[in-house]
């Protein structure tokens, strides 16, 4: 009798220890598979301009455009967006009418750029940095912003700015983060809409080549510098409202800010800039 | 046998007479035109496309608004305009319905090769 619980006891051990050896190995899949995926997407980028160096990516189409980078950084030394960022400073340490602000939800006096976008176990999503801002205020008893501009975007870049220098480290640990890394990276390389377009087709393919009068940027860096101040705007927006604008573009319908879509969007692409340093707001035009 | 044969048919012939009728008694009211019928039906297509599109993620951007144009046309009598309104927007929605198709068996053929 006891020989035979002694047995059922050690299979089921042994059970047990094969299935968490079998997590420990998916887990370390997803970390292998997105790490051949970083290093994929940064050799096109090496070899599509090699003259570039890797911490440049993070300023953008300014990285391969030597003449509009040197009006960008005269630009830079009034930059547009300074008025947004001082609103957001405001807002950022404006009481909530329970006497709570932000900070007592955003860490480290609000040096939080560089945790967001994560993927939240427990609800079983991708958090941006935008998303957490509304959350905060829910939890507060405040009423959440609207997600493409205003008073949003003036907090973000209060928050990037403050965050300047701190790296891109997202991380893919679990099933559910592989999930929505591979939803976004699906995303971005399919093509959409009235021209048949993808994120990857003007971002990638031709990153570098000239839509009318611009140049395309390249993907890698793209969302470390947001929100921006775009002159075609004439104020500070989110990262949302510019993929929403991307969609269109290309004769898409586009997704909600902070729609699953684009949050999986931001979170593949803000994965690839790994290694990069978070450097918002910024000006473009 | 040949009684149940007898029965088929002249239900049949029945059915055929109700339909010529109706058809018959719409037309001639003017209250509901052959073209009309046929514009309806497209508009409802296109319509049942851009869903099918929107529920994999592929909607275009103006084929709901076409949609819309076309709805205006026909309420005010501009059967032409409606009817082109219409089929522009159905073949905007199987195209999209397609596009995403396509794309979720093959859009990893787009990632650059190491």
């Amino acid at each position: 009798m006891k020989q035979t619980l002694f047995k059922r006891s050690l299979a089921l051990l042994l059970v047990l220890v094969a299935m968490m050896a079998a997590r420990q190995v998916v887990a370390a899949d997803f970390q292998a598979n997105v790490q051949t995926d970083i290093k994929v997407f940064r050799d096109f980028f090496a070899a599509r301009f090699p003259e570039v160096k890797f911490a440049d990516y993070a300023n953008g189409v300014y990285a391969i455009d030597a003449d509009a980078c040197q009006q960008w950084k005269e630009i830079e030394e009034f930059p547009p967006y300074s008025i947004a960022v001082e609103d957001g400073k405001v807002l950022f340490e404006k009481p909530f009418a329970n006497g709570k602000t932000y900070t007592a939800y955003f860490q480290n006096g609000g040096v939080v750029r560089q945790n967001y976008p994560y993927y939240d176990e427990k609800k079983g999503t991708v958090v941006t940095l935008e998303m957490a801002i509304n959350e905060c205020r829910v939890a507060n008893g405040e009423k959440p912003l609207e997600y493409k501009g205003g008073d949003i975007a003036k907090i973000s870049a209060y928050m990037a700015f403050i965050s300047r220098g701190k790296p891109v480290d997202v991380k893919v640990e679990s099933e559910g983060a592989y999930k929505a890394y591979m939803k976004g990276k699906e995303f971005f390389y399919a093509k959409r809409g009235q021209l048949n377009m993808s994120c990857a087709g003007c971002h990638v393919k031709y990153a570098g080549g000239w839509v009318r009068s611009e140049i395309l940027s390249p993907a890698l860096g793209h969302t470390t510098h947001f929100p921006v101040f775009r002159s075609k705007w004439g104020e500070i927006g989110t990262l949302h409202k510019r993929y929403g604008g991307c969609s269109d573009n290309i004769g898409a319908k586009s997704f909600a800010a902070q729609s699953e879509e684009y949050r999986n969007l931001e979170f593949f692409e803000t994965v690839m800039s790994n290694g990069l340093s978070f450097n918002g707001p910024a000006s473009r035009k | 046998m040949d009684q149940l044969h007898e029965n088929k048919e002249k239900t049949m012939i029945s059915r055929i007479l109700f339909v010529a009728a109706l058809i018959a008694v719409m037309l001639s009211t003017g209250e509901l035109s052959a073209e009309v019928i046929t514009t309806k039906v497209l508009i409802e297509q296109a319509d049942a496309a851009r869903k099918e599109a929107a529920s994999i993620g592929y909607e275009w951007r103006d084929t709901a608004s076409l949609i819309t144009k076309a709805k205006e046309a026909l309420a005010n009598g501009q059967e032409e305009d409606a009817q082109k309104l219409a089929r522009k927007a159905l073949i905007e929605g199987q195209q999209a319905l397609e596009q995403g198709r396509l794309m979720s068996k093959q859009w990893e053929i787009y990632i650059p090769k190491s």
